[in-house]
């Protein structure tokens, strides 16, 4: 992926967070706790159950109409994510020897076994997506600092994620300048490499501490201060409890199943 | 070698979290032991870590290929920032990944740690590259070390990644051939990876050589506050004994009802069994989530709401297909689901078009 894009990525989910909407006001704990969950039962479920499933949509909606995040944005990530998951299924249709008929059409289960795979994938990079449009950077080390997270590694994820806006920043300024100077070279040569990172680092390593210096002088004690400071209150509670008890009944019966019966 | 969540079971997926949350409380503890907050560590663990990122952003032709690649980069954190900084480093920059690129799951967050930074900074830093740099830190023996860490590292942790996908039963691959596929992909990208790290760390050793942390065999031999010499050797036999009991002891293991089920047998005419809708519905619950009842492993068998039974199949014993049900619930159940997630969409969107009329 392009620097320049990878930078703007980040961007947009850190300018989307600050953004008030109906999810904002839920606490962070509260969008980890229901999105861990989420990825767990989806999870949970055996490789050939497929219908099932299928309710679990509604978890990646509600949070993309409530939480009023771009459906192109999340619908790019997964697509930059499938190839990966979709070349090691893709051996299911043609190993599972195990088949099925439907109108008279046999085929293999590895199919089935495939679609839910692909539809897995779909719902747990949705959701974990989500949650960091809807919480952000801020919201994360909030999370893990009240979820007793030892402080240092609470505070380096703050400290990375900020450097990581500089640092990506001249990345993109050093590719930018060496294309200019060699434009019939789609990447940087190995010789080139290590100088021009080598010096990135050396660089930022000196302004890095001369922040850190700063930090120490206006009375740093080694925990990152957070922005939002968020605590769960009756709100969260009620969130985490409405999403448990619709995982909990959608693992337990096949909503679909149910559906249909009823309706044929 | 980032695994989604997809390709990991609840199961493998929590294990590998506890070994990763094992392995950050070990490198904090070791860590803990110097004033991390007084020492230049904070700053540079910060920059360090973003500065691993934005390197993986710069492409580099990778020579006679036509393709390019990027620096992976765990065995460059443990060698500026010494093996349990460099861990800690690493995992933070793998779950900003997870978190805002969807590169690697949550869920699979923990594996991917453990395959990315333990065989890297964990063994084959300290066993490989750093031996070879203490005794001098020349060019040969910088890419030497890098190259030989680099290669164990990545096949270690690409072993580890088919053994986890197999283990949560995703692919029908047979475990050899997922092996052989993966392991030599890797060991071209190992050799890849070590050869950049090695030109990284012999440019910042020209440029300023006290950054790459490589301290003689001495220094490295402290003992841990929290854990005595006495005690590591008692944990050691501690833990082969339980590997040995449960790895061959346990195939001996007696069938035969423990204390309590033979008293209730021998009271009662057979194990009393609870009734009612709610031990029903704990029961349902339990069956569904144990991974190991009895102790043994479940069965894998597909579940019998598969959905293949809700697909209208048509059987023949004779025909060698499974029979696996007549209807067509499924579908039709899973198509209103979906136009019920997308009308619910369609009419929030239209009432909050209208409102910002």
């Amino acid at each position: 992926m392009d620097a320049s894009k990878i930078m703007d990525a980040l961007r947009r989910v850190d300018e989307h967070h600050i953004r008030k909407t109906p999810l904002s006001s839920i606490d962070s704990v509260s969008h980890l706790i229901v999105t861990l969950s989420f990825i767990i039962t989806v999870l949970s479920f055996q490789k050939y159950e497929l219908s099932a499933l299928v309710p679990f949509i509604f978890f990646p909606v509600a949070m993309l109409l409530f939480g009023d995040i771009p459906v192109g944005m999340l619908l790019r990530r997964v697509a930059a994510v499938m190839p990966a998951v979709l070349l090691l299924g893709a051996f299911n249709p043609v190993l599972d020897e195990r088949q099925a008929e439907i109108f008279g059409f046999v085929f293999s289960m590895g199919w089935v076994s495939l679609l839910s795979l692909t539809l897995k994938c779909a719902l747990t990079v949705t959701a974990a997506l989500a949650l960091v449009c809807v919480t952000g950077a801020d919201g994360i080390c909030d999370a893990l600092r009240r979820l007793h997270v030892p402080k240092l590694i609470v505070s380096q994820f703050g400290f990375t994620y900020r450097y990581i806006h500089t640092l990506g920043g001249e990345a993109v300024n050093m590719l930018c300048a060496y294309r200019l100077r060699a434009p019939k070279r789609r990447f940087v040569s190995l010789g080139q490499f290590a100088p021009m990172t080598g010096s990135m680092f050396l660089r930022s390593l000196k302004r890095a501490e001369d922040i850190y210096a700063a930090m120490r002088c206006r009375g740093f004690n080694g925990v990152m201060p957070v922005s939002s400071n968020s605590r769960l209150d009756f709100k969260g509670f009620c969130y985490i409890l409405l999403w448990m008890v619709f995982f909990i009944f959608a693992r337990i019966y096949n909503l679909p199943q149910i559906l249909g019966n009823i309706m044929l | 070698m980032h695994m989604a969540d997809a390709l990991l079971s609840p199961q493998v997926g929590a294990s590998m979290w506890a070994a990763t949350i094992g392995l950050e409380a070990y490198a904090l503890n070791r860590l803990g032991r110097e004033d991390v907050l007084e020492s230049r560590k904070i700053p540079v663990m910060g920059v360090t870590g973003a500065f691993v990122f934005a390197a993986q952003m710069i492409n580099f032709a990778i020579p006679a290929t036509g393709s390019s690649g990027h620096l992976g980069g765990g065995l460059l954190l443990a060698a500026l920032l010494g093996p349990y900084a460099g861990f800690i480093v690493l995992s933070i920059v793998l779950a900003i990944q997870a978190l805002f690129f969807a590169d690697g799951g949550l869920l699979a967050l923990g594996a991917n740690i453990f395959n990315m930074g333990f065989f890297t900074c964990f063994l084959a830093y300290p066993l490989i590259t750093r031996p070879i740099l203490v005794k001098g830190r020349t060019k040969p023996r910088i890419f030497a070390s890098s190259v030989t860490g680099a290669v164990l590292g990545l096949l270690f942790g690409a072993f580890f990644v088919v053994l986890e996908t197999t283990a949560s039963g995703i692919t029908e691959l047979p475990f050899f051939a997922f092996a052989s596929l993966m392991l030599p992909i890797h060991l071209a990208i190992g050799v890849v990876e070590g050869v950049v790290t090695a030109l990284v760390l012999v440019f910042i050793n020209n440029e300023e050589p006290s950054l790459i942390e490589v301290k003689s065999t001495e220094s490295i031999k402290s003992k841990s506050v929290l854990m005595p010499s006495g005690a590591k050797k008692a944990v050691a036999v501690l833990a082969v004994c339980a590997v040995l009991l449960a790895g061959v002891v346990s195939r001996f293991a007696s069938e035969h009802p423990d204390g309590l089920e033979w008293a209730i047998e021998r009271t009662a005419s057979a194990e009393p069994e609870a009734d009612g809708v709610l031990y029903e519905t704990l029961a349902s619950v339990q069956e569904k989530t144990g991974f190991l009842p009895d102790y043994g492993f479940k069965p894998r068998e597909p579940a019998p709401d598969a959905d293949a039974s809700s697909l209208g199949l048509s059987t023949s014993p004779d025909s060698g297909i499974d029979d696996i049900g007549g209807s067509v619930a499924g579908l039709v159940g899973s198509a209103m689901v979906l136009l019920a997630a997308a009308g619910a969409g369609f009419v929030v969107m239209l009432s909050r078009r209208k409102a910002r009329r």
